[in-house]
């Protein structure tokens, strides 16, 4: 059943599909509702994995008991069909796909990215409205943006815009430091 | 849907809140939800086939923030009506008329969910009805192709035969009932009726202040504005992702705009106060009270910014607490419908 968002009211089934707003039965919001097939999806029972049958058949590397029906794309185990994940229309076992996520390889299972681009940016602009921090970020800016400069930045593809600013910032920052530090030194 | 970027689309809208931004986009197989704050993103895919429903609710968005900027645009002419040099007051009016505009013209704000097996997703980048439907449409093209079409009489024959007691099969959103009841709330309601509380005393503090010319209540209100900075930070931290929440988090991020404005103004009238008197450079007392000496300073932006900030301060406590009232009475609604 499909509720409100509301007041949680469930809503009748003219309300579905309509393409348009609809009032809540009882709080009155309108509402849209799209329906989709996968909401009567119903729980197959093959998806659980069917018993071997016979000796010569294969058997799923984790469950022996069940008949393997696709090897792991990437260590050629063999899996039965609860076992099997689909992913971007290959098959992978669970050791392998904690694996993907863990290395990075597996693009649709990255769950985050670090920015050090933006981190090094961010270190380098915004100490710069109080000052006197930046004698300790402007370094840190510099720091991340020469050591993560090769950095994967997210799916996305990124310039080095970012890392570049943060350099002449940071950059502009030490120098600054320094030309000050001297100025002092000199008039004592 | 124009911006592709390899083999991601852009869905239209996009929300960005105080160094967070957050952006949805359309992939081969998935919806792609991306936040990014000033460090990280982070990812979340809604497979096509996995969709279940999209549910897109109209809301009060358009009608409150045009309440805001109205008030700051009327505050705005009463200055100029009132001042000597309505030049700043002018300028004033004029920025939040445009956001005004702009809002109404953005058309009527709504919330729109994507429902799966498992939960119930706010999708909070489309936030005005236009852009929503027109995504929606789009959506729903790519979640039919995904999952085939659905017909009406099928929906018809086998909507009321959903079990929502079965908890494999159960929508999130229907979930939720029995979640009313659940008295886990991600913090004690006290926490935010005192941020209200030091809101509108904070507002009061300054008013007086600048009244009656005496730092004692400057004092006393900056001692509360980090009381305040303290209360938003663990409101919204205990608040964060919970459903649970007797206010929503943007009243949080508002009053913590607030206290860091307001802190970053002390600061600045601390550096102001020591180059103005550099004999109170190592004496931290005798610099905060001509910090306070500054802020009662009768000059036409001291006056703008501090009435302006305590008159912030009072109204954001007013619509806190109205916001928390409203709250409070629709907990009650949710938790008498599922009982």
């Amino acid at each position: 059943m499909i509720a409100c968002p509301n007041c949680r009211a469930i809503q009748p089934v003219e309300h579905l599909n309509t393409g348009r707003l609809s009032p809540c039965p009882v709080c009155r919001a309108p509402l849209r509702v799209d329906l989709f097939r996968g909401f009567f999806r119903r729980f197959d029972q093959t998806e659980l994995g069917e018993d071997v049958q016979a000796q010569a058949q294969a058997r799923c590397f984790n469950h022996p008991g069940k008949k393997a029906v696709v090897p792991c794309i990437a260590c050629g185990r063999l899996l039965c069909a609860l076992c099997r994940v689909e992913l971007e229309d290959q098959n992978y076992c669970m050791s392998c796909l904690q694996a993907g996520r863990d290395k990075r390889k597996l693009k649709n299972l990255q769950q985050q990215r670090t920015l050090f681009d933006s981190i090094a940016l961010n270190l380098a602009f915004w100490p710069m409205l109080a000052v006197f921090p930046t004698l300790l970020t402007a370094p840190a800016a510099l720091y991340f943006a020469v050591r993560h400069w090769r950095a994967p930045a997210g799916i996305f593809p990124r310039t080095h815009l970012k890392n570049i600013f943060a350099v002449l910032l940071a950059a502009g920052q030490i120098i600054g430091w320094i030309v000050a530090a001297v100025f002092f030194l000199s008039r004592q | 849907m124009r911006k592709k970027t390899s083999e991601y689309r852009k869905v239209p809208g996009k929300r960005f809140f105080f160094f967070v931004r957050r952006s949805l986009w359309q992939g081969p197989d998935h919806l792609l939800w991306v936040e990014s704050n000033m460090m990280e993103e982070q990812y979340k895919r809604f497979y096509y086939k996995d969709i279940q429903a999209t549910i897109m609710c109209r809301n009060r968005r358009r009608f409150m923030w045009s309440v805001i900027w109205g008030i700051m645009v009327m505050l705005g002419a009463l200055g100029a009506w009132v001042s000597n040099s309505p030049g700043f007051f002018y300028i004033y009016s004029g920025l939040f008329s445009i956001l005004l505009v702009s809002n109404i013209l953005a058309g009527p704000g709504c919330d729109v969910y994507l429902q799966t097996a498992v939960h119930l997703e706010k999708i909070t980048t489309l936030a005005r009805i236009g852009k929503a439907v027109k995504a929606l449409d789009h959506l729903r093209a790519l979640v039919e192709r995904a999952q085939g079409v659905l017909d009406a009489q099928e929906m018809a024959r086998n909507y009321d035969t959903v079990e929502v007691n079965d908890r494999s099969r159960k929508p999130a959103a229907a979930s939720k009932i029995e979640q009313a009841g659940d008295t886990g709330q991600a913090y004690p309601l006290v926490l935010p009726w005192m941020m209200v509380g030091l809101l509108l005393v904070i507002g009061m503090l300054g008013l007086l202040q600048r009244h009656f010319k005496s730092i004692w209540p400057g004092a006393a209100g900056l001692l509360m504005l980090i009381g305040l900075l303290i209360l938003a930070i663990i409101i919204l931290v205990r608040g964060h992702r919970s459903k649970n929440i007797y206010l929503q988090p943007h009243w949080s991020w508002l009053a913590l705009i607030l206290a860091v404005v307001r802190g970053v103004t002390a600061y600045i009238f601390f550096f102001m106060a020591i180059i103005r008197h550099p004999e109170t450079a190592g004496n931290t007392a005798m610099a905060m009270e001509q910090l306070l000496e500054l802020q009662m300073m009768d000059h036409a932006w001291t006056n703008v910014i501090g009435a302006g900030s305590d008159a912030a301060a009072v109204l954001l406590g007013l619509l806190t607490g109205a916001a928390l009232l409203m709250n409070g009475r629709r907990q009650d609604e949710r938790i008498r419908a599922s009982t």
